[in-house]
């Protein structure tokens, strides 16, 4: 997938000055994966992750990421209730951004982010595009009524020539598709799939009126109820269940496959983490109110596993442990030269913090040391072991208790 | 780099680059799966006017998994000397393996890591530091640690 800062959204995309809605932004988004709850469920200790999230955290360590306390597959419950608060925050969101945020902020950033900064900086998707429409207007004002009226100019942005959209555009906050925030409603209502028709100018505008005052909830409550009976005329599937593996034969791991209509390639090994995996995606996809299909499971799978057949590759690379030190040592002293070299031919930067410790860093921020750090000495693979693999090494912090490695 | 570490990962690095807890600088992200900080203790430590360098290694896996974290040790940087770091740069810290949860982050690891040494109240290496550093696996992942203390 190819991501860029852009799709990022975050708290802070509300301005400092209005913490409330920082704090609120915060508080429906899942504190493993950072993003909106997805399919959020309920711990016996009070706590929610994404289905997907806790499952794969249980697959770990069975205790609540949060907490710490026990925690057990079968005792997450679905909080339906909070996700339909999420969706509704995610229908606002784009409103609420456009609304609360001060025309003066707009141009401050736009110019700062003008002048060539040095350092990569963060850009935003919808501060780009608004600061792209220098016509566009949005009054700030803390009243509700002000802000109701301030709300998308649409008028004069459609008849910017050049502009690059006649509205502000985003991300969605859950397939990060971009899309103009008009369409980002339907977008969601038909479970992050293009929308069928044409947007209506003010739809996004009665969505946000229905939350600030209670008006055009009837027409987002239909909306909602059509939804659903589309998705479930039939009763809902039953979950499906991991199995002691281990204990089972390779060929009983198959029929296991075969019955859920996936593939039977690979070792035994490969099997059984195909059928676990997908085991987890099926459970956590039954806890969403906008379910996949099955094929788009199925796809999600096959990503999974090239990536798990990479990271595996890495792994055995790594395993091949340093054998002789002195030669280990010798080929990084080669690289520490290198180094060494590559510092002193360049220019001192004119930073007074330059100490011994930052030396190297200090170097960091001119375009020159791109790729200084691609010979860095000391490298190790991408970390990547199981905890209890046969390579370990016992050490102890406290030699006292030292047993015989 | 699997969607949810790569977009978990963005989340976090632009929440550093709005502002670093105090005493920890970003030095480079080029590379979203390995980053390098800065570290140094505020006020007073048997550390005051020392910066350090960490380098934060992230797995597909992520945040489920808990990233390789070590203090860069080469011709110009050195680990603080401190009871729980190793020469090499390796880390005693029992939430960089048995502790981690995947709520934490980069900037919780920098403040434990920070807190860890601005409590120590004496520079001392390992008692089993050279031992350890001429058998260390390449990473301290593959390291089993027994951690003696339970505050880091
Ligand atoms: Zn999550
Ligand atoms: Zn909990
Ligand atoms: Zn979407």
């Amino acid at each position: 997938m190819d991501l860029t800062d852009s799709d990022i959204t975050d708290p802070t995309d509300f301005p400092a000055s209005l913490p409330s809605l920082v704090a609120l932004d915060a508080a429906l988004r899942c504190a493993v994966c950072k993003d909106f709850f997805k399919g959020p469920v309920l711990l016996t200790c009070g706590h929610t992750f994404c289905s997907f999230c806790i499952r794969e955290a249980l697959s770990e360590h069975k205790e609540c990421p949060s907490c710490r306390k026990p925690v057990s597959d079968q005792s997450l419950h679905r909080n339906t209730t909070l996700e339909e608060v999420v969706l509704a925050f995610l229908r606002a969101r784009p409103e609420i951004l456009t609304a609360v945020k001060p025309p003066e902020l707009k141009r401050k950033r736009a110019r700062s982010d003008s002048s060539a900064v040095a350092g990569p900086s963060v850009h935003r998707q919808d501060e780009d595009v608004e600061e792209a429409s220098d016509d566009e207007v949005v009054e700030y004002s803390p009243s509700e009524g002000e802000r109701q009226r301030s709300i998308s100019p649409r008028k004069s942005k459609e008849s910017t020539p050049g502009s690059a959209a006649p509205t502000s555009f985003v991300s969605c906050p859950i397939c990060i598709e971009y899309m103009p925030m008009i369409e980002l409603n339907e977008h969601l209502d038909r479970n992050c799939a293009a929308p069928r028709k044409k947007f209506k100018a003010d739809e996004g505008k009665l969505a946000w009126q229905s939350l600030l005052n209670g008006k055009g909830k009837a027409k987002e409550k239909p909306r909602l109820k059509n939804g659903t009976k589309k998705r479930s005329p039939s009763p809902p599937p039953t979950r499906m269940v991991k199995h002691n593996y281990h204990i089972m034969s390779e060929k009983d791991i198959r029929a296991l496959l075969t019955d859920a209509s996936l593939s039977t390639d690979g070792s035994k090994k490969a099997m059984v983490a195909r059928h676990s995996h997908f085991v987890t995606l099926f459970n956590a996809n039954l806890d969403t109110m906008r379910p996949k299909s099955r094929k788009e499971l199925i796809k999600e799978l096959e990503a999974w596993e090239a990536g798990k057949e990479m990271d595996d590759r890495q792994k055995k690379k790594r395993k091949e442990k340093v054998e002789d030190t002195k030669q280990y040592e010798a080929a990084n002293q080669d690289q520490f030269k290198s180094m060494i070299n590559s510092i002193k031919s360049r220019p001192k930067p004119s930073s007074s913090a330059l100490t011994t410790t930052s030396a190297k860093f200090a170097l960091t921020a001119t375009d020159e040391t791109k790729g200084f750090f691609d010979s860095s000495p000391a490298p190790s693979p991408p970390k990547n072991l199981k905890r209890d693999g046969e390579n370990e090494v016992i050490v102890l912090c406290d030699s006292s208790d030292v047993e015989a490695l | 780099m699997s969607a949810i570490s790569t977009k978990r990962l963005q989340k976090e690095l632009a929440e550093i680059r709005k502002g670093c807890p105090a005493g920890i600088t970003l030095l480079e992200a080029d590379d979203l799966a390995v980053w390098f900080l800065s570290i140094e203790v505020l006020g007073e430590s048997v550390y005051k006017g020392e910066v350090f360098s960490l380098r934060f290694k992230f797995g597909p896996r992520y945040p489920i998994e808990s990233p390789e974290v070590v203090f860069v040790v080469d011709n110009t940087h050195q680990a603080p000397i401190h009871p729980h770091v190793y020469s090499n740069g390796h880390i005693c810290a029992s939430i960089l393996g048995s502790e981690w949860s995947p709520v934490l982050s980069t900037s919780a690891v920098c403040i434990t890591l920070q807190s860890m040494l601005a409590s120590c109240p004496k520079k001392e290496r390992p008692t089993d530091n050279d031992r350890y550093v001429r058998t260390a696996p390449l990473s301290p992942k593959d390291a089993r640690f027994q951690y003696h203390d339970d505050t880091v």
